[in-house]
């Protein structure tokens, strides 16, 4: 089933055979040449001669062998692509016979939805319009169905990895060498201001580019400290108990393994990737154990809170009851004493 | 009996014609690998000649799909990568060929110094 003019989509099987014998023919010829190439003898040419025969031998066989395998991957879309198209050609009878058949694909279908606990409305909706195109004998609906199925395959040959471009490959590794590259040599020796060279400066400027260059110590001696303090933190003692105490060591705890991740990412000398678990242990358990504590400490406040309010209304009643005894007693005094 | 070595004319001539000699040879060794790399290369050259047009291939096809359009693309670059190398080719095997040219000449300059009736 080709196309006609208007379609975004035209599938050609038979060509598509002939382009990918095409493109296996001219594989072979380069693989051929490769060969010749590869058993030329550089053994007896004079020295300069055979160094530049060598190179330029080793850069056409590079160039010879990525374009082969361009083609292999080509010629290998286009078989497959070929015989897809050919197997949907094949099966394509269910969109184009009786109504029998019809019917009998839109129950099967329904009926394997139902058991792969599937909703495919387009398929649904696919299947009943071809029913309903051939028993009101509308080939426009029969031929929007055909249309729709051929889209949706369409495109799904077109984004699946049947097929990648040998270059979009090639593109793709050039940015990610670039990328890790670049981070690399952004971070190499971000931390050794030149002394020398054409970016020493002169005067005041080699000093102060020492001290400036010094700021990531500085920074190295900040999470010294820091390692320090939460070592001392964690020995130290909390006036808690129970399980807030529990939840306070195992806050220090963390916080005590990222600051010595801080400490080891500036051993490594890498200030991205490595100080990143350091900062994520620092945060979230951090953060985390500080609203536990905190949740806890409150708890015991408004408890200690709700007995000192209970104690002072009993002991406001108390108060009230004694006076009211001692009015009583004073009355009672006064009437009969 | 200790061997003191002769210096008559003719020994030095001798001696002389015996290092051209051996000039000779290398210029004519190197001409004749120059040759039979140029001829390997030159075979290449053919191999590739017989690789076929695959972006006319497939600029002749009717089928369309981004993914084709794409594929067209990058054929028709092929074309062109194959084009180029054959250029290269053609230009390894100017090279070579000079090489024996000169490698030719270097021996026949050098036989022309060879001092003549001497054995």
């Amino acid at each position: 089933m080709s196309a006609d003019s208007g379609a975004r989509f035209v599938f050609a099987p038979g060509e598509m055979r002939a382009l990918a014998g095409t493109l296996d023919g001219a594989r072979s010829a380069l693989s051929a040449a490769s060969l010749a190439l590869l058993v030329v003898d550089t053994g007896g040419l004079p020295g300069e001669l055979a160094a530049a025969v060598e190179a330029e031998r080793r850069s056409l066989g590079s160039q010879l062998s990525g374009t082969g395998a361009g083609l292999e991957a080509g010629s290998r879309y286009l078989t497959r692509t070929a015989e897809k198209v050919e197997h949907l050609d094949r099966t394509g009878f269910f969109t184009s016979t009786g109504v029998g058949v019809k019917v009998g694909n839109a129950i099967f279908g329904e009926l394997t939805d139902l058991g792969l606990h599937k909703s495919d409305r387009a398929g649904r909706a696919r299947r009943w319009a071809g029913v309903l195109g051939m028993l009101t004998g509308t080939k426009t609906l029969v031929q929007a169905a055909a249309w729709h199925e051929w889209g949706a395959t369409a495109r799904t040959l077109a984004n699946r990895d049947e097929w990648r471009s040998a270059t979009a490959v090639q593109r793709m590794r050039a940015v990610l060498d670039e990328r890790i590259g670049g981070g690399l040599r952004a971070n190499y020796g971000v931390r050794t201001p030149a002394s020398y060279g054409p970016k020493a400066g002169q005067g005041l400027r080699k000093p102060a580019a020492k001290l400036f260059g010094a700021i990531p110590l500085a920074g190295g001696l900040v999470d010294f400290q820091q390692y320090l303090a939460d070592g001392e933190k964690l020995r130290r003692d909390e006036p808690q108990t129970g399980l807030s105490q529990a939840f306070t060591d195992v806050r220090d705890f963390m916080a005590l393994a990222g600051s010595s991740n801080h400490l080891a990412a500036d051993a490594w000398g890498v200030a991205g990737p490595f100080g990143v678990p350091g900062a994520a242990i620092n945060e979230a358990f951090g953060y985390g154990a500080d609203l536990v504590v905190l949740g806890m400490d409150t708890t015991a406040t408004t408890a200690k809170g709700a007995v000192a309010a209970a104690t002072a209304v009993v002991d406001a009643a108390d108060g009230a009851r004694d006076w009211a005894e001692r009015r009583i007693g004073s009355a009672l005094r006064g009437a009969f004493g | 009996m200790l061997d003191i070595p002769t210096t008559s004319a003719a020994d030095r001539a001798r001696r002389h014609n015996a290092a051209l000699d051996a000039e000779i040879t290398k210029a004519l060794d190197e001409m004749v690998a120059c040759r039979a790399a140029q001829m390997q290369v030159a075979r290449a050259s053919r191999e590739l000649d017989g690789v076929p047009s695959v972006g006319a291939a497939a600029a002749g096809t009717r089928f369309t799909s981004p993914a084709a359009s794409r594929l067209r693309t990058e054929l028709s670059g092929m074309d062109g990568s194959v084009r180029s190398a054959a250029g290269r080719l053609g230009a390894l095997i100017g090279l070579l060929a000079r090489g024996a040219r000169e490698a030719e000449l270097r021996a026949s300059a050098l036989e022309a110094r060879k001092v003549p009736g001497v054995g």
